[in-house]
Order: structure tokens, then C-alpha cells, then sequence
């Protein structure tokens, strides 16, 4: 009897209506603030930066960071921050998260300055092999390898277009086949790079020093030692251990917080 | 029975009296020559009265064979092993041999000590020496005279400061001749670094009225640390040379290399010295202190006070004195900025005397103005510790006042140089000058959430330029295909048929669509366009796309019959021209 009643049906109808539009205005309202709160984090850390106070400048930068933000820019200045205040194992593995995201020159250099000073040297054998074999994958970023296959392969395909307007014979000439190349090894590198960032994982070792041990104790022997900012692949994972792998022989058990997940 | 017994108790009786004659023969044979070769062990002394820093000599003689001895039990003698002697000797024809184990031992204190019995194993048994009760006694209640050799050994400052050099002297006083074998062995100079000075000195001197030669060795000390320090007993080994006859007097014919004369073996050992090194005091002093210990002194030089810019001067800073100078660092040098400095590698003029190490240290930088203007160079200080005085000091240079006037080089260059033909680059590899990083990224899209394509948006951009490909290519397979002549033509054929079927046209008109129909259907078989056909032609064309003959034949009549009523100009009743419209149908569905 209610429900079919005309007029009740309308203010039901209003009120909802109304109910709707403040919801929405609340959600623009809270989302209007969470960006003047970020607006001002980042504002306040470059003032600290400035201003020499890098340990309020990390803060400032790690409360955006924290928000789920994903930002090339934002982990570059991070990585400023941290290295300015002294903390060389989370700067580089904020310059390592930042360049999963982009490969800016900045970054680059920054990147490098922050490497001269880790102490650990790698035994690069087969490292170095690699990086002849596949040098464009260490030169160029994982963004600069997708857009290349994706411009390789238009550029590949409309040449093939062009040709078959032209109503030619041989569809791939030699300069199509050179680009069809191109486009090939490009598309495998990204997607490389794709199973890379999917599956194989890597950790930046945070504090001064850290004990590699045989086991997951630490009672079990000290294999080797490892220093801040050290790379190292993740090859297995315990409740609070990683299993790591640095170069040829090395290869032991760390806690989890001694090591920053890139 | 009776005879058998005793013949078998004659019989044991012989067997006995066989065992007895033999075990008789084997006793004289093995036993009585081993008992008498029984080695005999002794051990002695060549004298029971000693001082504390002389030695005795131990001998443990074992006739017929050699064997092992134990000397681990003497706990109040240093035991220096001098080594093993084999003798031969006929005393009152009776000839023995034998080996001799030959010791020095040295006094550790002094009271009656006493060498214990001394295990000595030869040929499988066990020997134990007797006791000797040595006397020793202190060396100051002992007679001089009664010292044929003895050392001393004698510390210059007992309580240096650490980094102070020390001169640590042994002296081996001997009154008597000395044959070759000389060993000394030095004392353990841990919590130092030790020097030796020189060569050993030989000069002669007398001790409470005895003449005695003397042998000298100096060691430099410098303690590394402070602290309670013990350095150790000096050990000298030595041969005396010992006259047969005692009471003949020295001649040419005594030197035991005439062997008249046999050499005794003695090691004489000095005292430990304890010595204190006390640390250095505090620095508070305004200069960096230079780690320097002794007694210093600073000097500096300039070769030109007057310069023009790009030219260079060398500033000399010599440091000189006594003491760790080898240790000497680079002074600070306050040098203006507009002077560029380039250090040397540092002159020493190092030696090692009676003081310890003196000498000079001598740095050399050059300086290059690079502005002009009028610019005074720092005083130098060097801040040392003196030991003499027990305090720091600092010592300083004398100020220098440099005028550098603008480069004579600029205004020849200027004034007076034209281009010569090879030009010299002024080009040179950028260095970086400092070390740091670049700033932070302050545009306002850092907070900007970045996304990176996916991968399945990578494929689909990858996939994308080949499914326009495919889709153009499907177009133009389908747009060409109307292109085609035979199309063409099967639609003309087609359409002119359907033109024909028409109730309103001529019969002129009506036979014209009827041969275009049929003429297209024929062309469009052929895959050719054309307009006109003769009966051979149109017959010809369809056998050799396979039509049976009776088709072929069909079609060419047909077309005869078209031209025939159409350039006979007979007209065409109604009955007629449903009957070529018939047949030419049916004949579009042949051709089908």
C-alpha cells in the first residue's frame, strides 16, 4: 500500500538523490584534501631539503611514497634525501625503484654517485657477458624498450602496408626486414624485462653491515658480509629470511629487514 | 721292561746335559759381552761456583753409545745446548769411546741451585744422572778478579715517553782470550721498535782494577705504547781459550791453532731491564700536533717573492731535528686561493747516530699565482713534543709576501704574436672538480601516479598495426575481386539479360540486350572483356574453359540466331522472342 503510493515513491526517490550527491560531494571533498595533504608534504620536504634537513625532507618524501603513489620523480627525490642524510642503502634502493619506472639522466647520475660509494665489488664475470650479449637492455630503461618495439613494429607494419598498396611482389624488402629485426628484438626484450620485473626479484641491503649466514639463525656460520646499498637477487624466502644470491659462490640466508625489497 | 727304562733315563740325561752345555755357550756368547758393554752414564760440571749472568758448562758423557737426554727437569738455569761430541781414549791401554752432551747453563737467580737427576736413555734403558749442587752467587759480592767474562746491559732513559727514542747498550766484558764462535743472542725488544746502531764497538777498560776487553752493541728503541715494559736477557755465547799447561808461559806457540791450547764454551747473559713509557700528556694546543716526538725545528723558503701570474715559485719546508723525523707529515700551508700549490714527494736526510735518528725532512710545493694582486703566505707551524722539556711546542715560520704582477706573456701575445700555422688546442679533458649529486625534481608532476603499460596493453599494441594490416588487405581482396574482367562482364551479361526480359523495349532493342547478355556471359568465362564475338570465337572460348561441345555448340548457334534476326530486320512475333529468351536463359544456366 505504501510502496504504491505516487508520492511516497518520489520523496523515497529524493532523498536518495540527495543522499547520493552529498556522498559524492564528501568523496571529492576527502579526495580534494588527501591532494592538498600530499601538495603539502611535497612542498614541506623540498623546504627541508633546502634547508638541510634531510632527515624531515626523507619524512615528508616517504609519507607521499606511502600513499601508493608511484613516481619516478618522487623516488628520485627520496633517494636525494636519503643519500644527503647519509643512509646510502635506502637511496639506492630508492634510485633502483625509480628506475624500474624511468631512466631520467638525473636519476642516472645520481645513481651512479650513490654506487662509487657501496664498497662491495661484484665478481662481474658473468655479468659482464651478459651485458656484452644484450648490452641495449642495461643501456635503455624498460620503458624505453617498450616504446621502441611498439614504434619498430608500426613503423614495420606500415611499410609492409605501403608495399602491399604498391601491389609489390616481395612484400619485406631489405629495410623491412631490418626493422622486422629491430621490432623482434626489441618486443623480446620488453617482454624479458616483463618476466623480470613478474619473477625475478631484487633487494638492496639496508644497514652498514650485514652477516650473510649459512642458515636461518644467528648461531649458524657468517659466510661473507655484505654492506649498505650491495644489490643482491632474491632465490628463496622464509617467514623472516631471504635467501640471497650476490655473484658466483656467495650465496647465503639474511633477515628480511636487513634488506629492501626493490 | 728294566733295560728299556734305563735306556730312556740315559737318554733324558744326555737331552739334559745338551740344554745345560748350550745355555752356558749362549751366556759367554750374547750375555757376558752385552753386560760388558754396558754404557755408563756421568755428569758433570766444569765448575760449581758461578755469579748471577755467568754460565757453567754441563756435560752428560755416555760411554760406548750415544743416547737421548732429558734436561726438561733444570728449572733454575737457562739451558743453551752447545752440542754433541764423539771421544776416542786410551787410558792405561784400555781403550773407551763414547759420546758427550755438551750445555751451557746460566744461573736464573742465585742461592745453592741444584741440576737434578737427569733421565738419559741409551741402547733400551733408562739411566738417571746424579745431582750437582752449583753455588751462585750475587755479582756484586763476587770478586772482580774472579770474573773472566761477563755482561752488562744498560738503558738510557728507563722512563721515556712513548714515541721517545732510547738507546739500549750491551756490554760483553772478557779478560780472557776468546777463540771464533762468537753468538750473541739479541733480547726481546717486543713493545719497540729496535735499531741496531752501528757495528760493535771494541775498546778496552777496567773494572775494579782488572783490565778487560770490551765488546759493545747499541740498539735505537722507540716504544711503540705506554706502559710497564720488560726487555729481556742478552745471551753471548762464547769460546775461552784454555792453555794445557797452566803454569808455561804465553808464547807464539799457545794459539790454539798450534793446539796447545783447547777452547772452553761459556754463555754469559745480562740482567732484564724494566721500563716504564709514559704516555704522552694531552694536546690542547691551537696547531695540528704532527705526531712528532724529540726535539724540533721548522724552516720555510721561497725562491721568488716577485711574480707575474703563470709563473711559479717553490716553497721550501724543512723540518729538522731529533727524533721520530721520519714520521713527519706535510705541514699546513695557508696559501691564498689565487695561487695554485703542487706538492713534491718529500727529501730525507735520515741518519742514525749516538742520539737516535737526526736528520731533516724537506717539502717542496710549487706555487703558481694565477691573479695578480699583492698576497702574503701564512706562517707554517709545526706543533712536536719535546722531551727534553716534557710539553708540546709549536714552532713557526716566518711569514712571505708575494707580489704577483699581470703575465708578461698576455701582453706579447697581444702586442706582438700572429698566428702561427700550427694552432695549438687549448682543449683538455673536463675533470670533475667536486663530488655531488644533482637537486631534487620539483615540477608538480611528481605527484603524479606513473602507470606503466601492462603487459597484456604491450600485446595489444604489438597486435594492433598487424590487425590493420589483415583488415586492409581483406578490403582490397574483396574490392579487387570486382575489379576482376570476368566480373565485369557477368554483371554486363547479367544486367543486359534482365534489360532484355523487359515487356517495354523494341524488338531492335530486345535482340541488341540478348546479344550483349550473351556475348558478356561468353567474355565473362573467358575472364576478358570485350564487345563482340563470331560464332568460331564465342565456340572456341567455352571448350577451352571446359564447356562440353554440345554447350559450345549451343551457345554459337544461339548467337547466330541473334545476329541473323537482328541484321535481317524481320519482325519478331511474340512466340519468338520468348523462345530466344528461353533458350538464352537456359543457356546462362549451362554456362553457371
Amino acid at each position: 500500500m505504501i510502496c504504491s503510493n505516487p508520492n511516497f515513491r518520489f520523496r523515497a526517490f529524493s532523498v536518495c538523490c540527495m543522499a547520493a550527491i552529498i556522498l559524492l560531494a564528501f568523496q571529492a571533498q576527502a579526495a580534494h584534501g588527501t591532494e592538498n595533504e600530499t601538495g603539502r608534504a611535497f612542498h614541506d620536504g623540498i623546504r627541508y631539503y633546502k634547508e638541510g634537513n634531510f632527515a624531515g625532507a626523507v619524512s615528508e618524501f616517504s609519507q607521499i611514497a606511502g600513499t601508493g603513489l608511484r613516481n619516478a620523480k618522487l623516488f628520485y627525490n627520496l633517494g636525494n634525501a636519503y643519500l644527503k642524510n647519509g643512509d646510502l642503502g635506502y637511496a639506492i634502493l630508492w634510485y633502483e625503484r625509480a628506475l624500474k619506472l624511468g631512466g631520467d639522466p638525473d636519476l642516472r647520475f645520481n645513481h651512479r654517485q650513490a654506487l662509487d660509494r657501496v664498497t662491495d665489488e661484484k665478481d662481474s664475470r658473468d655479468a659482464s657477458v651478459f651485458r656484452i650479449l644484450f648490452f641495449w637492455k642495461h643501456f635503455l630503461s624498460p620503458e624505453t624498450v617498450r616504446s621502441g618495439a611498439i614504434v619498430l613494429n608500426l613503423i614495420f607494419w606500415l611499410l609492409i602496408a605501403v608495399r602491399t598498396l604498391r601491389r609489390r611482389k616481395r612484400i619485406l624488402g631489405a629495410s623491412a626486414c631490418l626493422i622486422l629485426i629491430s621490432a623482434l628484438v626489441f618486443t623480446l626484450t620488453a617482454f624479458y624485462n616483463y618476466y623480470e620485473a613478474a619473477y625475478l626479484r631484487h633487494a638492496v641491503i639496508l644497514p652498514p653491515e650485514v652477516s650473510v649466514r649459512s642458515g636461518l639463525s644467528d648461531s649458524t656460520t657468517e659466510l661473507f658480509v655484505l654492506h649498505a646499498g650491495t644489490k643482491v637477487k632474491l632465490e628463496e624466502e622464509d617467514n623472516d629470511h631471504f635467501k640471497i644470491y650476490f655473484s658466483e659462490g656467495k650465496i647465503g640466508w639474511i633477515k628480511k629487514t636487513d634488506a629492501g625489497l626493490i | 721292561m728294566n733295560g728299556q727304562n734305563l735306556e730312556k733315563t740315559e737318554q733324558k740325561r744326555d737331552f739334559k746335559t745338551r740344554n745345560l752345555l748350550f745355555a752356558m755357550i749362549f751366556i759367554c756368547v750374547f750375555v757376558i759381552p752385552s753386560i760388558a758393554r754396558a754404557a755408563g752414564v756421568q755428569a758433570f760440571v766444569d765448575r760449581k761456583n758461578v755469579t748471577i749472568g755467568e754460565s757453567l758448562r754441563l756435560t752428560i758423557s755416555i760411554s760406548k753409545a750415544g743416547g737421548d737426554v732429558d734436561v726438561s727437569p733444570i728449572k733454575h738455569f737457562k739451558v743453551i745446548q752447545q752440542g754433541v761430541t764423539n771421544y776416542h781414549k786410551i787410558v792405561n791401554g784400555k781403550a773407551s769411546r763414547g759420546v758427550e752432551y755438551n750445555y751451557s747453563l746460566i744461573p736464573l737467580k742465585q742461592g745453592r741451585l741444584t741440576i737434578p737427576q737427569l733421565k738419559v736413555e741409551s741402547e733400551g734403558n733408562i739411566y738417571k744422572t746424579q745431582k750437582i749442587v752449583i753455588q751462585v752467587s750475587d755479582r756484586k759480592t763476587q770478586n772482580a778478579d774472579s770474573r773472566e767474562v761477563f755482561a752488562e746491559a744498560a738503558i738510557s732513559n728507563a722512563n721515556p715517553y712513548e714515541g721517545q727514542q732510547i738507546i739500549y747498550t750491551f756490554r760483553f766484558y772478557h779478560a780472557v782470550q776468546l777463540g771464533r764462535g762468537i753468538n750473541f743472542q739479541r733480547p726481546d725488544f717486543s713493545g719497540f721498535t729496535a735499531e741496531q746502531l752501528g757495528k760493535e764497538k771494541h775498546h778496552k777498560t777496567a773494572v775494579a782494577g782488572k783490565g778487560y776487553d770490551v765488546i759493545e752493541l747499541r740498539y735505537v728503541l722507540v716504544p711503540l705504547n705506554p706502559g710497564k715494559k720488560t726487555i729481556g736477557p742478552a745471551v753471548l755465547e762464547c769460546n775461552i781459550v784454555r792453555s794445557h799447561q797452566k803454569n808455561r808461559s804465553r808464547g807464539f806457540f799457545d794459539n790454539p791453532f798450534f793446539g796447545n791450547a783447547k777452547l772452553e764454551r761459556r754463555a754469559v747473559k745480562t740482567e732484564a731491564l724494566a721500563i716504564n713509557v709514559k704516555p704522552l700528556p694531552a694536546y690542547d694546543g691551537d696547531a695540528e700536533f704532527s705526531g712528532l716526538v724529540g726535539k724540533f725545528d721548522i724552516r720555510a723558503e721561497i725562491g721568488a717573492d716577485k711574480l707575474r701570474v703563470g709563473d711559479s715559485t717553490t716553497l721550501s719546508v724543512t723540518i729538522s731535528g731529533n727524533g721520530n723525523i721520519m714520521d713527519a707529515g706535510m705541514p699546513k700551508i695557508g696559501v691564498s686561493e689565487a695561487f695554485k700549490a703542487y706538492a713534491d714527494d718529500p727529501e730525507e736526510a735520515i741518519r742514525l747516530n749516538a742520539g737516535g735518528y737526526t736528520g731533516k725532512k724537506i717539502f717542496r710545493t710549487a706555487l703558481v699565482p694565477i691573479r695578480e694582486g699583492q698576497y702574503s703566505l701564512e706562517p707554517i707551524r709545526i706543533s712536536y713534543f719535546d722531551v727534553s722539556r716534557g710539553k708540546y711546542q709549536t714552532r713557526t715560520t716566518r711569514a712571505f709576501s708575494v707580489s704577483v704582477s699581470p703575465s708578461e706573456k698576455k701582453d706579447e701575445l697581444e702586442v706582438f704574436s700572429a698566428p702561427s700555422g700550427e694552432v695549438v688546442s687549448l682543449k683538455k679533458k673536463v675533470e670533475l672538480t667536486g663530488q655531488d649529486i644533482l637537486p631534487l625534481k620539483e615540477e608538480l608532476d611528481t605527484l603524479e601516479n606513473q602507470k606503466s603499460l601492462s603487459p597484456l596493453g604491450f600485446i595489444f599494441l604489438i597486435l594492433l598495426p598487424a590487425f590493420f594490416w589483415m583488415m586492409m588487405r581483406a578490403y582490397l581482396v574483396i574490392t579487387r575481386k570486382n575489379d576482376e574482367p570476368g566480373r565485369i562482364m557477368a554483371d554486363r551479361a547479367e544486367k543486359a539479360l534482365k534489360n532484355a526480359c523487359s515487356i517495354e523495349i523494341s524488338g531492335e532493342e530486345f535482340l541488341s540486350c540478348l546479344y550483349r547478355s550473351l556475348v558478356s556471359a561468353i567474355f565473362s568465362k573467358a575472364g576478358v572483356r570485350g564487345e563482340s564475338l563470331t560464332y568460331a570465337e564465342a565456340a572456341e572460348i567455352l571448350l577451352s574453359k571446359g564447356y562440353s561441345e554440345e554447350i559450345a555448340e549451343s551457345a554459337a548457334e544461339l548467337l547466330e540466331k541473334i545476329e541473323s534476326a537482328k541484321f535481317s530486320g524481320l519482325d519478331m512475333d511474340r512466340e519468338f522472342r520468348e523462345s530466344l529468351l528461353s533458350e538464352t536463359k537456359h543457356l546462362f544456366r549451362s554456362l553457371s
